[in-house]
């Protein structure tokens, strides 16, 4: 990639008001600054503290998504995970939006996760939190490394939000998932 | 039992246990990069210790800014652990869930555990 192309990648997120972003591979240590850093950032828009909360909520439980769920991953043995992903914060008039992304490698694992977020879209408050609390309880899912609860923590957090897998064609799918925060 | 003294980190809250006085506080922001890691001995000396000392009343203050899914999950252990040994033992376990006074979001989330608790006291109370 030349420096030019760079530039309209800046120019690019500038126009969108986009006021982080990464793309890479990511680890629960760079989230530590990442976001030291956000909060710093979302502190000077004197948002109302729940607001302020809940976009650092959702960011941390999307970023958590990817690093422990990305199917892109450096093998280490015995090292924390380190999976690559790609994350988004802009702006849209009084909004906040948040993007992540990240590589799905089996079509089951699509079917499951685009089942659980189909579920979740069409429940209630109510019904999210009913659930939310049945999750903290309940023992940890197999192949579940965090506490199952992000997605609905994201469900709970955001004032909409939406998701896409896009099928790579190689067997593989690019999951997406955007929340709106107002 | 020795007592517990865990300084706050940028992702984890400061974590004082008294067994002799019976007082535990959890304070700060609560993210950290390994829940299992963090809490896990912290949970085994609390249980340990309320076990062994079926008499003794015991409090624990709350003093959270922001916690995530996982130590979510945390503190939903803690409050099963207090309802359950208080039901079966006669404890009087205190919960003190401070807020400060502008701070919905987390009065809120206190709240939301609050609903669940029925053997213990569970006081929402300002900074």
């Amino acid at each position: 990639m030349d420096a030019k192309t760079l530039f309209d990648m800046h120019r690019l997120m500038l126009g969108n008001e986009v006021i982080m972003t990464y793309s890479g591979y990511m680890s629960q240590g760079l989230l530590t600054s990442i976001a030291s850093v956000l909060k710093q950032q979302i502190e000077q828009d004197h948002l109302p503290k729940k607001v302020m909360r809940n976009i650092f909520s959702v960011f941390v439980e999307q970023y958590e998504n990817v690093v422990r769920y990305s199917d892109d991953q450096i093998e280490d043995e015995g090292k924390d995970d380190v999976r690559y992903g790609i994350m988004a914060i802009s702006k849209k008039e009084n909004s906040y939006i948040l993007n992540c992304g990240n590589i799905i490698k089996s079509e089951d694992k699509v079917k499951s996760l685009r089942e659980k977020l189909v579920n979740l879209k069409n429940m209630s408050e109510d019904d999210l939190k009913a659930f939310y609390k049945q999750k903290l309880r309940s023992e940890t899912e197999e192949g579940s490394k965090g506490a199952g609860v992000g997605l609905i923590e994201i469900a709970r957090k955001s004032s909409e939000f939406e998701f896409d897998f896009i099928d790579l064609k190689d067997g593989t799918s690019f999951f997406l998932l955007k929340s709106i925060l107002k | 039992m020795e007592k517990i003294n865990i300084e706050a980190a940028e992702r984890s809250p400061k974590i004082i246990c008294d067994w002799e006085k019976g007082e535990m506080l959890i304070s700060g922001e609560s993210y950290p990069e390994n829940v299992t890691e963090f809490y896990g001995p912290v949970l085994a000396s609390l249980e340990k210790f309320l076990r062994e000392n079926k008499d003794k009343n015991f409090a624990c203050t709350f003093e959270l800014l922001y916690f995530n899914s996982s130590s979510a999950k945390v503190l939903m252990r803690i409050f099963d652990m207090f309802e359950e040994i208080s039901n079966t033992n006669g404890h009087k376990i205190k919960v003190i869930w401070k807020v400060d006074e502008e701070d919905d979001n987390m009065r809120e989330l206190g709240e939301e555990f609050a609903e669940d608790i029925e053997n213990i006291s569970f006081e929402i109370a300002n900074k």
